[in-house]
């Protein structure tokens, strides 16, 4: 095989799995064109990579078994260290199992679910208002000023959506919904193919900290997070690395409020 | 300092089910890949202190994760006096060298995986399941980026040829 054509397969892989820059993914789509034979490859590894996903992605929604369960929870002491009665014990495990923060939900007895609320909702919104092809905001770009003036009422604090036209998704608008029994906010965007892109915003009834964290469900990935007194979260059924770029703007928008 | 552990535990534990679908891939054995993910926690927990919270969390896990699959091939291949690593890396743990010499036919991409050497098994996992980029891959089996595209690319043509219809083509095929 000549060097120049192992490079060439080299790049058809890292064009399949998104490895290229916009400038490269563009030359490989002309290239392509031009020679249609190798898309054959392109399909057959694209294939393969669905498959295997198909495959394993079911993982994810499994039951955590319970010796991965326990190993969580030991207390970072080894037992034999120091002498603990079995009543302190018990109490600390007590303690741990009622998730104390947001990030003990593994604990919670829940049939299958292992998220948190606020990114089961994030999910749940952006497959129900992101589908929708003909009402998919409540409020439309237009009313953008009354309705952020209408969410700082609802929420009892302003919330102004971050800017995405560096990636390509221009605003559409958005809606107030529930989260916990309090008004939350939804905003969406949408870019020249039809790709939405969902911003959650909710109130924790509780302070809670929690780093940026993707759940991957189907063909969507969701980055959220929990700074204080609110969640966020990122929603998009786009290219992860494209959609992590996002969320990093996202999260220093709103870091600075 | 306590609260800040405890958000770690619980960013590790928010990672578990990922451990556990790059162990299951790996393994293609449920209960193997469950002890391989407890090992991995275990370990992981009372190393802690020495993540840099600068470096990615779950790159970090998947780290632990694969040398403790490596140590697993490793301690199995000593069983048998006449095998090196380089032969062993070329079996699926658990796999007669019989075996992977026929062409085993399969529509079952799993079974196809499981049938793949060590190296591109685990190339493919974390680039296709996983979904981690060449550099993540890299850091992770600790070879340079050139390296994880060539067992990505040996890799997909094997998988090619094992899942392929045309009967009589050995899996094995020299490169």
């Amino acid at each position: 095989m000549s060097e120049k054509q192992m490079i060439g397969e080299a790049a058809l892989h890292a064009f399949v799995d998104n490895e290229l820059d916009r400038e490269a993914t563009y030359q490989v789509e002309e290239w392509l064109q031009q020679n249609p034979e190798q898309m054959h490859n392109i399909a057959i590894w694209k294939h393969q990579n669905e498959k295997l996903k198909e495959a394993f992605d079911p993982v994810l929604d499994e039951m955590i078994p319970k010796g991965i369960q326990e190993t969580l929870n030991k207390s970072p002491r080894p037992p034999k260290q120091r002498s603990v009665s079995w009543m302190s014990m018990a109490a600390s495990i007590v303690l741990l199992f009622t998730g104390l923060t947001a990030g003990w939900y593994l604990s919670q007895p829940k049939a299958t679910k292992t998220w948190p609320a606020f990114a089961q909702n994030a999910i749940s919104s952006h497959l129900v208002y992101a589908g929708d092809v003909s009402r998919p905001v409540e409020y439309a770009a237009p009313q953008k000023n009354y309705f952020l003036a209408w969410v700082k009422h609802r929420m009892d604090r302003e919330i102004t959506p971050p800017t995405l036209t560096f990636a390509g998704f221009k605003f559409l608008g958005g809606r107030v919904l529930p989260h916990e029994d309090k008004p939350a906010v939804l905003f969406m965007y949408e870019n020249v193919h039809g790709k939405r892109i969902t911003l959650l915003v909710g109130q924790n009834k509780r302070t809670t900290v929690k780093p940026v964290t993707v759940w991957s469900k189907g063909k969507l990935h969701c980055y959220f997070w929990f700074a204080g007194s609110l969640s966020f979260s990122v929603t998009s059924e786009i290219n992860k690395n494209d959609l992590k770029d996002v969320t990093d703007k996202v999260y220093a928008h709103f870091a600075d409020v | 300092m306590g609260t800040q552990k405890q958000d770690l535990r619980s960013s590790v534990a928010a990672e578990v089910p990922y451990l556990r679908r790059f162990a299951r891939a790996l393994t293609g054995n449920p209960s193997t890949a469950d002890d391989l993910v407890q090992d991995c926690i275990e370990r992981a927990l009372t190393r802690l202190h020495l993540y840099d919270e600068d470096k990615n969390l779950r790159t970090w896990l998947y780290t632990i994760l694969r040398n403790l699959y490596i140590n697993d091939i490793r301690k199995i291949s000593r069983r048998g006096p006449h095998m090196n690593i380089e032969e062993v890396s070329e079996h699926s743990l658990g796999q007669s060298s019989d075996e992977a010499n026929q062409t085993v036919l399969v529509q079952d991409i799993a079974k196809a995986l499981e049938q793949l050497p060590n190296e591109q098994r685990e190339v493919i996992v974390l680039i296709a399941i996983e979904e981690l980029s060449y550099e993540e891959t890299a850091n992770i089996i600790g070879t340079p980026i050139g390296t994880v595209m060539s067992r990505l690319s040996r890799a997909r043509n094997r998988l090619k040829v094992i899942m392929s219809d045309v009967p009589g083509i050995p899996a094995r095929q020299s490169q």
